[in-house]
């Protein structure tokens, strides 16, 4: 799989499409009704509007002449009237505009985030998640003016163009040709400046992603960057980084200005061309009214139309933001429950694999026809080189992977034929990564069971000998975390995430080196906790230290894409084979 | 006003065109009344005609074709101007984002580890992005559409001045209860848009948590929860913005009616000194046709509030972290050889706390060069954090760590740590070949040592196996790798600075015993002599240090000395030792058989 870095720009497929605006349409005719509320309210207000300057004229050419203040007064409490009409119509308009604005981005950024939930670790691991974050927060964001009041004004302007249009032809039609006249030569111009735009603004979009991605890395893993010293070296990365969204953008400003720049030229080409038409060519030539009328109507024809012209250019913007968004919602999630897939029911804890061949990218096998059978209850320990496959089995049977032959069951049951939240609800997971939120302690332990009451909190850390040093800290269960687990150390974190797997009452446990960075004391204690736990339940432990193994069921040790060796301890022993040497090899004579 | 001063000063070097943009936004507004002014003419000379003194009504339409080339000339040179404006300003504001933000970048980099445990990345992220660019926002297109509606509004009052000073007066006198009314929104809505920033600052941190730990989301399948969680972000920002926008629509009439009604005194007051005689009819018709020049600017002044309000709030976080002052920090004269220390560490009684959180007690050891310290202790003892002082990632808080003699808070920092190469626990590997995550801490290193490095930590045989060897990606954090495959790439890559000092942080924890054991060979060599710092729980991997040292849960030593001198002691080590070998060794001992469970 093609994976990327904070220095590749992520390529687009897909060509600009009318289908994107298809999708977008849908989140936007959710509101049609309010929309249409706030179009008519803009309506009205514009008729508002359009009473004042009759109203002016009245006192100006009547009222003020006459010398009638009583009229003079009329005059102006009713344009009082009417402007806070058109006051408060606009604030009602912007209330439900806002609204279906908020809406509209909290249902897109709603289905972005579901989606990514189901979307596999290949496509959490194969791009930095800043790119991943960039999408979820900024670009739903950008996108949320445009989709609401974008399109309001857009039909607003349309609306606006065509009454002007119908007044001006009413009053004169060759002028009016003059002043349509331009149009072709505008829409010419948009054609011709939007595939640089759209270009330039996906550039913007992707070097925008690049820095976003670098920055969260950058911050992720500052201490390593301390570590290395390598401040220096990094700065300059991120200098070429910001260089790059700078050339970009400024590639972007000179297209998108183009537009409202040929709006200006032609209008006033246009208005010149009034001028000149009416008073030069016509015969008769048209009256003082009429070009005073006409050329008022000219800049209220092109008014729009450069507001138009606005809104297409920040859509052609929009469109690149929109374009990953979807792009993201579009993406397959290749792990899904199969259309007719059944709950798996209360599970015994019997696992099978059959002939089982599985590989992460195509052509490089990790593992190759694997059976097995374990009975509910047994406890089974994986062995073996690194790399060799043991993380790989029990990803498998958490079905975070689809096989690429073969099958495993639990219980008889086809994993791929259930539903992936009644299988993974039922097995408790220890990950090699303490992965510890931010939030409280409790918060962290309680996460796979969200009804567990302290005592069961207090409980499953007894179990894993975590509740001393909980205790001691300044809130205990309660005390808040930081991103990642904060101070807590390696071992801390293990223990956590340990009692959280534990706390889960899971029917299969599968422990990935649970206890590596625990040390030997803190550990044997944690075993006697956790033998009664195990009882009953079954188990997959991967661990190098031997004393986690050699009490388990079975040993299986895995190398050469598949098990070597399976047997318990003193089997293995006697077999003088792989995990004999492995065990020899960790002795150590006094 | 200290943070218009701020960004001002980081317009450094991009000073002249910001100027010469703004000026030109200026004349360029000024010259709004060009236009008008030629259709006038034309109007009035042209068209109408006008009295050539005698009373005759004289037309002058061979004037036309000058007139109008005349407006087209004018408009021409004006919109072109605003063009090159747009380009100026933001060529202006792309220079300051880019200093500004390499700036944010490298004081990012130099704050110490005590900052990072207290801030939130996504709050941190949200300062370097969306909080910059609400910055260069402002600078670029709040300024110039402010300047605008200025120079506008203030052509036109001295225009009306001209005319009648007193009615133009009355007009003016408004502007004081617009800005009150300004300012009581500033104080309500100031709080609703740090609010609006805050929320969006979680939902990032939010997002970005589950991002990463997507694998557990998955583990636990709470792919519902984690939903119905970021909901209530996702509902708190879309409140947030509501909340704001509400209270902007609650000014919003009172301020308009400030603006808009400048139209209706016009009318009013201008009708009434008409009556009275102050004003002729002809007077008040250029009033009336300049009210837009007044009312709009006010209006555009108010929406723009909106933006100032959101950019005080950004800016200043922007500043928080641009003023951040990092607690380790570069001594005047640093401390710096030509060549790499010898590496002779030495802890004089150091005491550490993080906060009032005392971590270390006493802590005293002494390691020449080339010498190997193993550090034993339970889980939390502060076995990592010793690890930590040596390349100055805190500072002591009494004795002091030594390296080669000289204190580590006089050394140059980059020197220092560039110095030590540090395994730690928690790998992280950034997005980025396997080969530049190896060569991390020397850019220039030949193909040939990478893979000499990569050999060394037993890495090279599963790189080769990888879809594109040395060159494949690794996911962020390393995903996609096992942790011991990880822990190996994170050895190089410390190895590979060729340190005086190296630690290694429990770095062959995930790794088997056998490939545990063929590294420790091949780090024997010469060519990787160097002193050692070895934080593991195995027996087999600190048995051969020359001091072992072993550490309290309080953080204070327990046990100190060679393996063989341990082992006699019969203490922690020894439990330990018998622990990791129960059942073979001869002599079982009560603590082994325990283990046997069962």
């Amino acid at each position: 799989m093609a994976r990327n870095k904070f220095d590749i720009d992520e390529t687009l497929e897909t060509p600009f499409s009318l289908k994107h605006l298809v999708r977008a349409s849908a989140y936007i005719l959710k509101h049609k009704w309010r929309m249409l509320l706030a179009l008519a309210l803009s309506a009205l207000a514009s008729i508002a509007s359009l009473i004042n300057p009759r109203l002016t004229k009245y006192a100006v050419d009547v009222a003020i002449p006459g010398k009638d203040i009583k009229m003079l007064v009329i005059v102006s409490v009713l344009l009082l009237v009417s402007m806070s009409a058109t006051i408060w119509l606009n604030v009602l308009r912007s209330r439900i505009m806002a609204r279906v604005a908020q809406t509209i981005i909290y249902e897109i950024r709603t289905d972005l985030f579901k989606h990514l939930q189901y979307l596999s670790f290949d496509y959490y691991d194969s791009r930095p998640h800043g790119k991943i974050l960039v999408r979820v927060v900024q670009y739903v964001n950008n996108v949320s003016d445009i989709l609401s009041n974008g399109i309001l004004n857009f039909f607003i302007d349309i609306i606006n163009i065509v009454f002007i249009a119908v007044f001006m032809f009413l009053t004169d039609v060759t002028l009016s040709f003059v002043i349509v006249a331009g149009l072709p030569f505008f829409i010419g111009i948009v054609v011709f400046l939007t595939p640089a735009t759209r270009k330039a603004w996906q550039k913007v979009s992707n070097k925008n992603s690049n820095i976003n991605a670098y920055v969260a890395e950058s911050i992720n893993g500052m201490k390593v960057t301390q570590i290395f010293a390598r401040e220096e070296l990094n700065a300059g990365i991120f200098r070429r980084l910001s260089e790059e969204y700078r050339k970009v953008w400024m590639m972007q400003v000179y297209p998108s200005n183009g537009v409202w720049l040929s709006v200006e030229c032609i209008s006033i080409l246009i208005t010149a061309a009034i001028y000149l038409t009416g008073i030069r060519w016509m015969v008769p030539a048209v009256s003082y009214g009429t070009l005073v009328a006409m050329t008022s109507y000219a800049g209220r024809f092109w008014g729009p139309i450069s507001n138009l012209a606005n809104i297409y250019n920040s859509f052609i913007n929009s469109i690149a933001y929109l374009e990953r968004i979807f792009e993201t919602i579009d993406e397959p999630i290749t792990i899904h429950d199969e259309t007719n897939a059944e709950e798996l029911p209360d599970i015994q804890g019997r696992v099978t694999f059959e002939d089982v061949t599985f590989a992460y990218e195509k052509g490089h096998n990790v593992l190759e026809h694997v059976s097995f059978d374990v009975n509910p209850g047994e406890r089974v320990a994986l062995v073996g080189p690194t790399g060799a496959g043991k993380s790989t089995i029990v990803n498998l049977i958490s079905r975070f992977y689809d096989l690429t032959g073969g099958r495993v069951l639990i219980d008889g049951h086809d994993i791929s034929k259930v539903t992936i939240h009644s299988l993974r609800a039922q097995m408790g997971i220890m990950l090699q990564d303490s992965i510890i939120f931010s939030g409280t302690i409790a918060d962290n332990l309680s996460y796979g069971r969200l009804d567990a009451t302290e005592e069961d909190m207090k409980k499953a850390c007894d179990i894993v000998r975590a509740s001393e040093f909980i205790e001691a800290m300044e809130d205990g269960y309660h005390t808040e975390l930081y991103e990642r687990g904060g101070r807590l150390s390696q071992g801390q974190k293990q223990l956590i995430s340990f009692a959280r797997t534990i706390l889960s009452d899971p029917r299969i446990l599968i422990l990935d080196e649970a206890t590596s960075s625990i040390d030997t004391q803190t550990e044997k204690m944690l075993q006697i906790g956790i033998n009664n736990m195990l009882k009953g339940r079954t188990s997959f432990i991967i661990a190098h230290r031997l004393s986690t193994i050699k009490s388990c069921d079975r040993i299986m040790y895995i190398a050469d894409k598949g098990i070597a060796e399976s047997g318990t301890h003193d089997e293995l022993m006697a077999k003088k084979g792989k995990y004999y040497e492995l065990y020899m090899s960790q002795l150590i004579k006094k | 006003m200290y943070t218009y001063k701020w960004v001002w000063q980081n317009f450094k070097g991009y000073h002249g065109r910001y100027i010469t943009a703004l000026v030109m936004q200026i004349v360029i507004s000024a010259m709004v009344v060009v236009t008008p002014s030629i259709t006038g003419r034309i109007i009035d000379r042209v068209v109408v005609g006008v009295d050539n003194g005698s009373g005759v009504i004289e037309r002058h339409p061979e004037e036309l074709v000058t007139l109008i080339l005349l407006m087209i000339a004018v408009h021409y040179f004006r919109m072109g101007a605003s063009y090159l404006m747009i380009v100026l300003f933001e060529q202006a504001a792309q220079g300051m984002k880019v200093s500004l933000r390499t700036y944010l970048y490298e004081k990012l980099q130099s704050l110490d580890m005590s900052y990072y445990s207290k801030s939130r990345s996504g709050d941190l992220m949200t300062r370097l992005t969306g909080d910059l660019d609400m910055v260069r926002h402002f600078s670029t297109n709040v300024i110039r559409m402010l300047t605008n509606a200025v120079v506008i509004y203030v052509a036109a009052i001295i225009y009306l001045f001209t005319i009648n000073w007193k009615f133009t007066l009355i007009l003016v006198l408004t502007s004081p209860l617009f800005m009150i009314a300004r300012n009581r929104f500033s104080k309500t809505a100031r709080p609703l848009f740090r609010a609006t920033r805050d929320r969006l600052t979680e939902l990032n941190g939010f997002a970005q948590e589950n991002i990463e730990s997507n694998r557990v989301v998955k583990a636990f399948a709470k792919e519902e929860y984690e939903c119905e969680r970021f909901d209530k972000f996702n509902v708190a920002f879309r409140d947030a913005n509501l909340k704001a926008t509400f209270t902007w629509l609650k000014f919003y009439p009172l301020m308009e009616t400030f603006s808009q009604s400048l139209g209706i005194l016009i009318t009013f007051f201008g009708g009434l000194f008409c009556i009275w005689g102050d004003l002729s009819i002809g007077q008040l018709a250029i009033y009336l046709s300049l009210s837009w020049a007044i009312s709009n600017p006010m209006s555009t002044i108010g929406m723009l509030l909106n933006d100032f309000e959101r950019f005080l709030t950004s800016a200043n976080k922007v500043m928080e972290l641009y003023y951040a002052n990092s607690s380790i920090v570069n001594p005047k004269d640093p401390y710096k050889k030509d060549e790499k220390p010898a590496g002779r560490i030495d802890f004089d009684h150091v005491t550490f706390a993080y906060d009032s959180n005392v971590v270390l007690r006493d802590i005293d050891f002494h390691l020449k060069p080339g010498e190997t310290l193993a550090i034993m202790g339970p889980t939390g003892s502060g076995k990592t954090t010793i690890a930590s002082l040596i390349g100055r990632f805190f500072d002591v808080k009494e004795g002091s760590v030594k390296i080669d003699g000289v204190d580590v808070r006089k050394y140059d920092l980059a020197y220092l740590r560039s110095n030590i190469g540090m395994a730690t626990q928690d790998v992280f590997l950034f997005s980025e070949t396997v080969d530049s995550n190896i060569a991390y801490g020397d850019e220039d290193l030949p193909e040939e040592d990478v893979k000499k490095f990569a050999v060394a930590a037993d890495a090279d045989s599963f790189i080769r196996k990888m879809p594109d060897g040395y060159s494949t990606i690794v996911g962020e954090r390393g995903i996609g790798l096992s942790g011991g495959q990880r822990q190996r790439i994170a050895l190089a890559r410390a190895l590979a600075v060729r340190p005086s000092i190296l630690i290694l942080d429990d770095t062959t924890s995930a790794v088997d015993v056998e490939t545990e054991q063929y590294i420790w060979n091949q780090l024997a060599k010469d060519e990787f002599k160097c002193t050692r710092i070895v934080i593991a729980n195995r027996v087999s991997s600190v048995r051969d240090a020359d001091q072992i040292l072993i550490l309290n849960a309080d953080g204070s030593i327990r046990e100190t000395g060679s393996h063989d001198e341990l082992m006699e002691k019969k203490g922690y080590y020894y439990e330990t030792f018998m622990l990791q070998n129960e059942g073979i060794m001869s002599g079982v001992t009560e603590a082994a058989s325990e283990g046997g469970a069962d």
